[in-house]
């Protein structure tokens, strides 16, 4: 009685992994196929399940069909399924073949004896008698995993030799399919070998690993979901061991002892399940995700980890090439002024003009060398800015005053909408640069006359500072590399002060956001976050 | 007899006083601080050479390089170039610039060049 029991678990929980993994296939066909290997794999162990318990031959032979329909497909919707995972387009022609085989066997099967001639009783109950045609499957079976299995360990090395993320997918998927293939023993006893049929087990651990694979290493939100269908799973296929071993010993034991009767034994088995229920839950769960779902997570969050690391230093290089291609470039005018000066001093050095200029010279492309480290520098390391209370709006009104003369020459006509004068947490220093470095920027893409639109408001917690020019814009190509390090479209430009204000305004936990139109102008726009977080920052609002 | 006259376009002083060093002694020179003072000074002077920076204010010195090619100006023309505009240097040249100088030039390099050109 306990067996066919199993089995149907076994069956439902397949069912239940299918429809999981179906809810969330998203149009993934893998996904679509698995659920589908599920269902055939519900079929078979429930339609086995009803077999075992049947009442007679005939009930049972019905059953029989119903559950082989199932065990038909699975190697066929396994061969597809590791098609969709692998990449493997050479598994398409076998796999239509073997869908084609699939329907004669499945007519065969139901229209005639020639599938299951008949059906025997064991000590779990009835099991189908074997036939030619299902040697004939055995063999097909045989081929889908040793080929499916060579795929993937073939796969499965290669990834791992790369590194790749896949690896810990296809690694289950190994490990699994090695599980389901002990499955293939329950076809010892259709050919007269007393071997019990370990099916249900090797299918529940088998879809257990694969659907964990599938949902862990490519979905997160449907880990609880699945976490608790296997608990509960588990705990319906212990809880109900216990009650039919309970019913078991009762009925053999207790029966000639006491006047047992079945509803005396179902009430104390009831008891016992109703007491050790909870702390058995507890404990699966504990099992459940110490076995599967607690390692696992910190071998992705390890991966994961790994892979920022990998990315950040990835960009870091970048941005180190084009800093060395920069700074390259930069340099070579004033070491070629240098250089030169230096070759003409023994001749030209009793010439006065040329001490002159020597020293001007000198003088003025040391500094342009300093400047450019300087500017290197802040790049590089703008170091932790050093916090304290700072309006965004008077840093605004102090850099425009330093500009005036710019500003005035230039013939830019300055609108200031200070709306907001809210506080934020910034090193002024540092929010002075930015804001220079934007101001000068509109100031340069202008074509005289211009006008500068400058305001301030608050927002979520934000104070938002936007630049707004009426200069030569930006073309759309160029928006996604103006934070780039050299890069510049302005004739003597450095290509670095967009950048210190992205690593500025980074620094400060702000953002900034460009629209431009080329031709029209250029909106710039920086959210910092108010001082002491979205509360506090009220107490210095708008005016 | 009048010597010959080289018109120089860089935006850096250094490089124009460097240039001046040089060649100042033999030629007379002429200079310009950015792109557009280099072609009015190519349309108005007659120079037996034009020695033009790539990175220049307004207008770069590829651009001026065509605009008086176009206007049918012959004026033998060298490119100065740093690190990053070797590209545009060649390109330069397929506009018909005779030469291009990297940047940090030396003293020698740049009289054969101008003396190659000139003739003297």
């Amino acid at each position: 009685m306990l067996h066919p029991i199993l089995s149907g678990v076994s069956g439902c929980l397949a069912l239940l992994y299918g429809l999981a993994v179906l809810s969330q296939s998203r149009g993934s066909m893998e996904r679509k196929i698995f659920a589908a290997f599920c269902i055939s794999v519900f079929v078979w162990l429930f339609g086995y399940a009803l077999m075992e318990s049947a009442e007679n031959a005939d009930m049972a032979l019905r059953f029989a069909r119903i559950g082989h329909a199932g065990v038909i497909f699975i190697p066929t919707l396994w061969m597809h399924f590791t098609r969709y995972v692998l990449r493997a387009r050479r598994l398409v022609p076998l796999y239509r073949i073997y869908y084609l085989i699939d329907l004669v066997f499945l007519s065969l099967l139901f229209r005639t004896n020639v599938f299951i001639p008949g059906m025997i009783r064991h000590s779990w109950g009835y099991y189908p008698i074997g036939s030619p045609i299902m040697l004939a499957e055995v063999l097909l079976l045989a081929i889908v995993v040793v080929s499916c299995w060579g795929l993937f360990i073939v796969e499965c090395r290669k990834a791992r030799q790369e590194g790749s993320k896949e690896y810990s997918k296809l690694k289950y998927c190994c490990i699994s399919l090695t599980a389901f293939s002990f499955g293939a023993l329950d076809y010892l006893p259709k050919f007269g070998i007393q071997f019990y049929p370990i099916g249900f087990l090797s299918s529940a651990i088998f879809l257990s690993v694969v659907t964990y694979a599938i949902l862990v290493h490519r979905l997160m939100n449907i880990r609880v979901v699945i976490r608790r269908g296997l608990v509960y799973s588990v705990l319906v296929a212990i809880t109900a061991s216990v009650y039919f071993a309970f019913i078991l010993v009762a009925e053999r034991l207790l029966q000639g002892v006491v006047g047992y009767r079945s509803l005396v034994g179902s009430v104390l088995a009831g008891f016992a399940i109703a007491l050790g229920f909870n702390p058995l839950k507890d404990l699966v769960q504990r099992f459940i995700d110490q076995m599967f779902f607690h390692g696992s997570q910190e071998a992705l969050a390890e991966e994961n980890g790994r892979l920022r690391h990998e990315l950040t230093r990835t960009e870091r290089l970048k941005a180190v090439a084009t800093l060395a291609a920069g700074m390259a470039h930069e340099i070579k005018n004033p070491l070629a002024a240098i250089k030169t000066f230096a070759e003409y001093m023994p001749d030209k050095f009793a010439d006065p003009a040329y001490r002159e200029k020597y020293s001007k010279i000198m003088g003025q492309e040391v500094e342009k060398m300093n400047a450019l480290v300087h500017r290197l520098l802040e790049f590089a390391r703008p170091g932790a800015p050093r916090l304290q209370r700072v309006e965004p709006a008077a840093l605004l009104k102090e850099t425009l005053e330093f500009l005036q003369g710019t500003l005035v020459e230039k013939q830019v006509q300055v609108d200031l909408a200070l709306t907001s004068h809210a506080a934020v947490q910034g090193d002024p220093g540092q929010l002075k640069q930015v804001f220079l470095n934007l101001l000068l920027n509109s100031i340069d893409a202008i074509d005289p006359p211009g006008q500068l639109m400058v305001s301030t408001y608050q927002e979520n917690g934000h104070v938002r500072v936007t630049i707004t020019d009426t200069g030569c814009g930006i073309a759309k190509a160029d928006l996604p590399r103006i934070f780039d390090p050299f890069f510049t479209r302005k004739t003597g430009g450095t290509g670095l002060g967009l950048s210190v204000v992205h690593s500025i305004v980074q620094e400060h936990k702000g953002r900034i956001d460009v629209d431009s139109v080329l031709g029209k102008g250029t909106t710039i726009q920086i959210s910092l976050p108010t001082y002491g977080g979205s509360n506090g920052a009220t107490a210095h609002s708008d005016r | 007899m009048a010597r010959p006259r080289i018109l120089i376009a860089d935006d850096e002083e250094g490089i124009r006083e460097s240039l001046n060093l040089i060649l100042g002694d033999t030629y007379d020179l002429i200079f310009a601080h950015d792109g557009e003072q280099a072609l009015e000074k190519l349309q108005r002077n007659q120079v037996s050479l034009a020695i033009l920076d790539i990175k220049m204010p307004k207008m770069d010195g590829l651009q001026v390089l065509k605009r008086v090619r176009e206007e049918g100006v012959r004026t033998p023309v060298l490119m100065l170039t740093a690190y990053q505009s070797v590209e545009l240097a060649r390109e330069a040249v397929t506009h018909g610039a005779l030469d291009y100088l990297p940047k940090p030039f030396e003293r020698e390099q740049i009289l054969k060049a101008v003396k190659g050109i000139i003739g003297h």
